[in-house]
């Protein structure tokens, strides 16, 4: 056998063996192969749902030492806020406050694993909030021009069908998320 | 099922063929520069001959040049020719495909940059490491051969630098390159259609293990492979398989694997390959946890590796048809140039190594003395000279590539305008393949858009990343609903993502 040959067979024939187990496997049609994207059930569905989650959360927690999971749901809503909140009509100052009190509240809440929160979180945590909830008509400000819209007779009867081509109508059951 | 499969490679061979062209192309020239121009003290100074410092320049040359794990083929076998050291040659052909201008600007605006510049320091590590041991291993590695006359100024000293790439290309360099492209041509056969899309979940453990597994005959350029960490980091995967992908799957490949084992023999390249991977993993490992994306929602799978698996589900039908229809469509007219170009060489060099075997052609340009008294004007630029601005000129060409591939944001936002409007018009016609082609391009441009920021502001902000980011998603959740044709889902993420494109638009243009 050429010198040429044996170790090129040799090289392909480990290739395949390494491989040959994850072949075994796999979905053969397509009807075997739909992924999903699993939303925990606690995400809010939009930036003003997260604040009023925050809000009612905390005041859940009252002076007893947190549990492990519900810190962890607490812990989980505030990172998800600054992309709820860019998934709104907020403008960039807007979000950049919302980012900057985000790692406000995450001070907290990592203060917050190690015992229970002082008064002076509680005041910071009621602060932030009411930072958050003053940008809540902003972020719905689409939304809500949508539906001003939609409440004039002459367009009541409009197919709200989305279409491709930019401003697509909302349709009225939709949520922010 | 046999058809399938034969398609399957097929389809696979010539797609990597198509991505690695511009590739090999650059690695061609870059070795006929290193022969007839450099020369060989030249290009060892450039190397840093036998230095302790020769792995770092090494590192340093492999990535600055634009040239993957096929192109350095060529750029390898003149470097093992002029006496360079095993380990110096290795760590090249291992940094050289790793990142290029293009891919590292690319890979800096991906949501976890911080990742880019971790995942840079450790190729440093790997390709300096563990060269420095395999040379301290095997101290005898280099072998030079007799250095070609050099070819006078002028027209002939171009045309030497084409008949020594043309040399290549229809050689045995060409050999490797087809056994590279075989390899992951092979993965296409023997792994079944999206087997990996949970291989590499974040939560997995033996995430990067897998990842090793898979990664060797893998071949991607360096642009992939920077997509496919966007891909992994948008979905919350193993961070250390994304650095295995990186260091295995862009930096080796079945062909190089097999011209180390020629070169240096079983032993001494088995020693390398354990280096390697024992490095590459321990790396992994390393960088794990630290890099993971907590702030991002684990999406339980990802399609960065769909590429590598079959390309159809064994109960397709007419295979055949459906590659040509898939080729046809994924290949976008400038990527048949340098397709074009590399043909044309190797048939030049085949001619050339079929009919000139005792190389005549370079005989005469090298002592066929010029006919043309030189005038006295004229300045006789010395080779090292015009090799060192050549290799210069490819480094500034592919910066000036960045600027023309990702154009200005609002270039790229009327673009990715029309893009939705097919995109979002097939998945509301019940048009699934359209809407996914087209929405694999939409989320293509929204990349572009923020590479084309980062690249004229030189700084992209949180608020730009994420609402590029939440288009992405949006758009992978649509994919999904397209899967399962849910028609209202299908609604509300079209007005979701129209809603999206809108907010991208005033982010980018006026809130930059």
């Amino acid at each position: 056998m050429s010198p040429f040959i044996r170790p090129l067979l040799t090289v392909v024939t480990a290739a395949v063996l390494c491989t040959a187990p994850a072949g075994c496997s796999g979905p053969e049609s397509d009807e075997d192969h739909l992924l999903e994207h699993v939303i925990p059930e606690h995400k809010p569905d939009g930036y003003a749902d997260a604040v009023g989650e925050l809000e009612s959360r905390w005041t859940s927690l009252g002076d007893k030492p947190a549990g492990t999971e519900r810190l962890q749901e607490l812990t989980d809503i505030v990172d998800w806020l600054p992309e709820l909140a860019a998934d709104s009509d907020l403008k960039r100052a807007q979000w950049e406050q919302v980012q900057q009190t985000t790692q406000q509240l995450s001070g907290i809440i990592s203060r917050l694993q190690t015992g229970t929160a002082t008064a002076a979180d509680r005041e910071a945590w009621a602060q932030a909030i009411a930072g958050l909830q003053q940008l809540v008509p902003d972020a719905d400000a689409l939304r809500r021009a949508v539906s001003r819209t939609a409440q004039v007779p002459d367009h009541a009867d409009h197919d709200h069908q989305p279409t491709p081509d930019g401003d697509a109508p909302i349709p009225p059951a939709e949520t922010e998320q | 099922m046999t058809e399938v499969l034969i398609w399957s490679f097929l389809l696979r061979l010539t797609q990597s063929l198509i991505a690695a062209s511009p590739f090999i192309l650059a690695g061609l020239i870059v070795a006929g520069i290193f022969r007839r121009l450099m020369g060989r003290e030249s290009t060892r100074r450039l190397f840093g001959n036998s230095s302790g410092r020769s792995l770092l320049q090494a590192w340093g040359l492999g990535m600055l040049l634009p040239i993957c794990s096929l192109g350095v083929i060529p750029v390898i076998r003149e470097l093992r020719g002029m006496g360079l050291r095993g380990g110096t040659i290795l760590a090249f052909a291992m940094a050289a495909p790793l990142f290029n201008p293009l891919s590292v600007l690319y890979g800096l605006t991906l949501s976890e940059p911080i990742a880019i510049l971790a995942f840079a320091f450790c190729s440093l590590i790997v390709v300096t490491g563990v060269g420095m041991v395999w040379d301290r291993l095997f101290p005898d590695s280099s072998q030079s051969e007799p250095e070609p006359p050099t070819v006078r100024a002028g027209l002939k000293r171009i045309a030497a630098i084409g008949v020594a790439a043309a040399r290549h290309a229809g050689g045995r360099s060409a050999l490797y390159i087809l056994i590279g492209l075989v390899g992951v041509a092979m993965l296409g056969v023997v792994l079944p259609a999206g087997s990996l899309q949970h291989a590499v979940n974040g939560d997995n453990p033996l995430a990067p293990l897998t990842m090793t597994a898979i990664a060797v005959p893998v071949y991607a350029t360096p642009m992939l492979a920077m997509s496919q960490l966007g891909m992994m980091f948008q979905h919350a995967n193993s961070p250390g398989a994304a650095f295995v992908l990186l260091a295995l799957g862009a930096g080796m490949n079945l062909g190089l694997v097999f011209w180390m084992w020629r070169q240096y023999g079983l032993r001494r390249s088995a020693a390398w390959m354990g280096l390697l991977l024992g490095v590459v993993l321990l790396l992994a490992y390393g960088v794990d946890r630290p890099l993971y994306p907590h702030a991002i929602d684990p999406a339980d799978h990802t399609h960065a590796f769909d590429i590598y698996c079959r390309p159809f589900y064994s109960d397709a039908v007419n295979p055949g048809a459906l590659a040509i229809e898939k080729l046809r469509r994924d290949t976008s007219p400038v990527e048949l140039y340098p397709l074009a170009m590399l043909g044309l060489l190797l048939a030049a060099g085949l001619l050339l190594n079929l009919f000139d075997r005792t190389g005549r052609v370079e005989r005469w340009l090298e002592a066929t003395p010029q006919t043309e008294a030189p005038r006295r004007l004229d300045v006789v630029v010395p080779g090292p000279i015009l090799g060192g601005v050549a290799l210069i000129g490819l480094v500034v060409a592919s910066i000036v590539g960045c600027y023309a591939y990702y154009p200005p944001p609002a270039e790229v936002l009327e673009e990715m305008n029309i893009v939705k409007a097919e995109a979002l018009g097939a998945a509301l016609a019940d048009d699934p393949e359209q809407a996914t082609y087209w929405i694999e391009i939409y989320d293509d441009w929204s990349r572009k858009l923020e590479v084309g920021a980062f690249l004229r502001d030189w700084k992209l902000s949180d608020y730009h990343r994420i609402k590029a980011r939440i288009l992405r998603e949006q758009l992978e959740l649509l994919e999904h609903e397209i899967e399962h044709q849910d028609r209202e889902e299908i609604q509300q993420l079209v007005a979701r993502v129209s809603r999206s494109q809108g907010r991208l638009r005033t982010a980018f243009i006026e809130e930059r």
